[in-house]
């Protein structure tokens, strides 16, 4: 976000704040005079206050800059967090789809349809809002808004945290879906559904901590092995002297020079088992530190995700019921849709076989109701079946699907599942 | 990946049992959280809480982001002296620990400094730390606090050392770090063996004598960035003796992986150094006020014979010898106290009538030489006057007299409480012209304001100096700072202020430039002062001790200069400022 989006989206805060509060203000050009009534001025310790958005303003005629960290953005930061940790509310109502609205969203594949009528309905569902915390060095946090169906937990993907709402005035008897298990249990679903919605992320970051991780243990496995190197390499050397010394030792022409080349030969090999002796107490230390130091830079390179839970709503919304019949000259079957007036959705029908949504709809011979690429035809008897009523059976000439039916009819040597 | 949870069950509780909100708050409330975060959104989250307690400078700023997530928290803090690597640190600790990245810290410094780095990290960072052993009642043992400050001398040996080690820290900080140049010393191997996560290494000077010692604090924050020592001098050393760089670009480019140094000259565009004028006073004494000193002079020296001999509580005898001395040196009203004290608690008749004599001729001095020299500092002056005494007595006869003169006055001392020195700081700011302060706890508060410093009594330990003058010559102090110095003439601190302190020119030198000189010897100064002030045949024997003191500190920060110019040299040509 540039600067001047984040003052105008500050403005924009502070404004609404001011306006629910109900605070007197007064706008003078770039600035504010806020007058706070009764309580108010207790959290603000004071009365009235000339605020403005630029330091220019400020330093010219003293009000007081509104910038990240402010005290007064501070004091009204914190006095929304005192509010609305736990909220209820209805979305607003609304003019129920029409059939031909619903009808014109469907694509129907090899049936016809009848729309028998709308039924409206009382629904329930628990939203929660999640703060994403990244316990790593350079991961923001993020804040995510969770709806869940009250009855069959399932995220509630068209419910979005704007969609206009009224105060609903709460109830005498509590709803009977707002219970403590079931607002756990929507809890459960709705942390799932974070992990699900965050799972790129997750994926991108072990990522690129795995890529450093591996760089850095790679320095350390390379000073290490260089460190053992070059003590080996010390003591190779060593040894190269001492042949050496010893060729000249066989070819020595005076006892003078015998008794030098005999002395460093001594010294040499003295060297030689000084170092022989200290090398493996020196690899067993450096071995230590490189361990150490591995599990440290692994301990570095964990990342925590704390998933918080800031906020509950529940909600309550009117949704129509659709019924409509899907019939062809093998079958029927029927269809429940739900719209939500005040978005004008319609939720999709789902694929019985592979729970997708979906408006292209097929009728299976045994009356289910699938997707385009859910259902096949009958290589025998012709008809249309969604893919779980068909069977693979072998063939002279290759796979082929039959129905249960013609399954069960074919001759022994079509059988092959 | 591993994943935390909050627990959700006083939200449903509250949830279930209605007691829910207004829905308009709920917008409000998430564009509130919304707006937190991206606030915090630059790279650091906690710039915006400290600005209302610290002023922070940009190289500090940009130097805490690059080692925050360039060096991933592990490097070599190496800006010039006074240019705010404490704060740099507190910065990243605060960081870590706000995005729970730290939980257990650990700061390695001298012992001078322990103290120093507990009320700047309470101060300006709010982190409450513990300082490990006797001087703090707090102590409970290394592994009992997650806040833990050690001089680095306690923390290297024994059964302290094994006990450090065994905790995973998540993250350590070492002060003046050169100390840990050598890689066969104790203290470099100590901190080589610590587990920390993260590790801060603070020195102005990173190299004092050669480049090994370069080579070894970098292996330290992060172990083979330079190869091995070997493959390092094959590609950086050009001479035996390790002074001179060989291929001085690349060794800029690995250095900047591990290592930021800012520059004075890089902060000049909006940190201005200001100079320090020191003003010495040395005031006639009246003729009682000579007669008394020699008398109790003459007393505390029989009594430091006496505690020579002492067996088991030889050294806090002395102690309280030196505090005595030092009370006589601040001020007549100290001394009474201290006089009274003694008598309470003298055992000796012989002892008790010569303090009660003593007592008696104290309080027939009605008025301090040194009082009418500050009241004449204070009618000239006419600005703001921050005056600082050792002791409480000395300070509430200066609030006396002050008042009697109606002169506006303000009092600090570690006595009061938090709100209290709170509202100490806002009168001093507001209306009064002159804070008396004690030496306790005003680190970390806004002074700038005030430029003119009265030491009514002169710290024996140059440290402590250096701590009263910080308070107001720091970054922010846009005019030259006036340190007005009064002593009576012929008295310990005159040959002290004259001799020791004007010599080393101890008014111009920061704390790091006292470290440097110092080091732990600043611990054991007041003791050798005061040891020869008892032990001195007569003045000129003191005076010629004081003299070679002031020899040897001379020879020291002649040393010390020539390590920072070494240094210096080195760094050059080298850009590793974290400003660009």
């Amino acid at each position: 976000m540039d600067a001047q989006a984040a003052t105008d989206r500050r403005k924009e805060f502070l404004r609404s704040y001011l306006h629910l509060i109900r605070a007197d203000v007064v706008e003078q050009g770039e600035a504010l005079d806020i007058t706070f009534l009764g309580e108010q001025s207790k959290i603000f310790r004071k009365q009235n206050v000339k605020v403005c958005f630029s330091t220019e303003l400020s330093a010219r005629y003293g009000y007081e800059l509104v910038h990240a960290g402010s005290k007064l953005l501070e004091s009204i930061y914190q006095d929304c967090l005192n509010h609305a940790d736990v909220v209820i509310y209805r979305l607003k109502g609304g003019e129920p789809l029409s059939a031909n609205e619903i009808l014109n969203v469907l694509r129907l594949d090899n049936c016809k349809t009848e729309f028998e009528g709308s039924f409206p309905h009382t629904k329930y569902a628990y939203a929660f809002i999640f703060q994403i915390l990244y316990n790593s060095e350079d991961i923001a946090s993020q804040i995510l808004w969770v709806p869940v169906d009250a009855e069959t937990f399932e995220p509630l993907t068209w419910l979005t945290l704007g969609t206009p709402f009224e105060e609903s005035i709460p109830a005498r008897s509590r709803p009977r879906l707002l219970t403590t298990e079931r607002a756990n249990t929507a809890y459960k679903a709705a942390v799932a559904c974070v992990k699900d919605m965050l799972d790129p992320d997750f994926r991108r970051i072990e990522l690129d901590v795995q890529a450093h991780l591996a760089e850095e243990l790679g320095r350390i496995h390379r000073y290490y092995s260089r460190l053992k190197e070059e003590e080996k390499h010390r003591l190779d050397e060593l040894e190269r002297q001492l042949k050496e010394v010893e060729e000249k030792l066989k070819r020595h022409k005076t006892p003078d020079t015998f008794q030098k080349y005999q002395e460093e030969k001594r010294r040499l090999q003295g060297k030689i088992d000084e170092l022989k002796s200290e090398l493996g107490s020196y690899f067993e230390r450096i071995d230590d530190l490189a361990q150490k130091e591995r599990e440290r830079e692994q301990r570095k390179h964990q990342i925590t995700c704390e998933i918080n839970l800031i906020s509950i709503c529940f909600i309550h919304y009117e949704a129509h019921r659709h019924r409509i019949l899907l019939f062809n000259e093998h079958s029927q079957g029927t269809l429940d849709l739900y719209s939500i007036p005040v978005t004008r959705n319609l939720n999709l029908p789902r694929c019985l076989v592979c729970k997708k949504e979906t408006n292209v709809l097929s009728l299976c011979a045994n009356s289910h109701i699938a997707c385009g690429n859910c259902r096949l035809t009958c290589a025998k008897c012709g008809k249309t079946f969604c893919l779980s009523c068909l069977k693979q059976t072998k063939t002279k000439s290759g796979a082929k699907y039959v129905c249960l039916h013609c399954f069960q009819k074919g001759g022994p040597a079509n059988r092959r599942s | 990946m591993n994943f935390a949870y909050s627990d959700p069950s006083p939200l449903i509780k509250k949830l279930v049992s209605r007691r829910w909100d207004s829905p308009h708050w709920l917008q409000l409330r998430l564009e509130a959280h919304r707006l937190m975060i991206a606030d915090r959104e630059e790279d650091l989250l906690v710039i915006e809480q400290l600005k209302d307690k610290i002023q922070l400078m940009p190289h500090q700023i940009k130097a805490a982001i690059k080692v925050k997530n360039v060096m991933k928290s592990r490097a070599i803090l190496a800006d010039e002296v006074g240019l705010g690597k404490t704060v740099e640190a507190g910065i990243l600790v605060k960081e870590n620990v706000c995005r729970g990245l730290a939980k257990k810290v650990l700061i390695l410094t001298p012992a001078s400094l322990t103290a120093q780095w507990k009320d700047e990290m309470s101060a300006k960072f709010s982190e409450e730390f513990v300082i490990a052993g006797d001087c703090d009642d707090r102590y409970e043992g290394a592994d009992r606090h997650d806040r833990l400050i050690v001089s680095i001398d306690m923390a290297k040996r024994g059964l302290t050392s094994e006990r450090l080690k065994a905790i995973p820290w998540d993250m350590v900080v070492v002060d003046e770090a050169h100390r840990l140049k050598n890689r066969a010393s104790l203290a470099h191997q100590f901190v080589r063996e610590l587990p920390a996560k993260y590790l801060l290494l603070l020195t102005a000077t990173p190299v004092q004598n050669d480049l090994s010692e370069l080579y070894n604090l970098i292996n330290l924050v992060r172990p083979g960035l330079l190869g091995t020592w070997n493959s390092f001098k094959g590609s950086y050393v050009k001479d035996r003796n390790a002074r001179v760089v060989a291929n001085p670009s690349k060794l800029q480019k690995t250095l900047s992986r591990a290592m930021v140094r800012s520059r004075r000259i890089e902060t000049e565009a909006y940190l201005k150094f200001t100079k320090r004028y020191p003003v010495t006073h040395r005031t006639d004494s009246t003729l009682e006020e000579q007669i008394l000193y020699n008398k109790v002079t003459q007393f505390i020296r029989r009594q430091y014979f006496k505690a020579l001999e002492e067996e088991g509580s030889r050294e806090s005898l002395i102690f309280s010898l030196m505090t005595l001395q030092r009370q006589l040196a601040s001020s007549t009203a100290a001394l009474v106290k201290a006089l009274q004290n003694k008598i309470d608690s003298s055992t000796e008749p012989q002892e008790t009538l010569e303090l009660s004599r003593l007592l008696n001729e104290a309080l027939d001095i009605k008025y301090d030489s040194k009082m009418k020299e500050l009241l004449t500092i204070i009618e000239e002056t006419r600005s703001k006057i921050l005056i600082f005494t050792a002791f409480l007595e000395t300070q509430k006869e200066i609030a006396r007299v002050l008042s009697a003169h109606n002169i506006p006055t303000s009092l600090f001392s570690g006595s009061l409480t938090l709100e209290e020195k709170e509202e100490a700081l806002k009168r001093f700011r507001e209306d009064a012209q002159v804070l008396v302060s004690t030496e306790a706890g005003s680190e970390g508060k806004n002074l700038q304001f005030c430029n003119i410093l009265v030491n009514y009594d002169m710290p024996w330990n140059p440290m402590r100096v250096e701590q009263r003058i910080g308070r107001i010559h720091r970054i922010g102090q846009d005019k030259d700072v006036y340190i007005h110095n009064l002593v009576n003439q012929d008295t310990i601190e005159d040959y002290m202020l004259t001799v020791l302190y004007d010599k080393i020119e101890l008014f111009e030198l920061t704390i790091g430039d006292l470290e440097l000189i110092l080091g732990d010897e600043v611990e054991y100064l007041e003791r050798k002062i005061f040891d020869s002030y008892m032990t001195a045949e007569d003045l000129e024997a003191f005076k010629n001790d004081l003299g070679v003191i002031t020899d040897q500190t001379l020879g020291k920060k002649a040393t010390a200069e020539e390590i920072q110019e070494f240094d210096r040299r080195v760094f050059e040509n080298f850009d590793l400022t974290p400003l660009r």
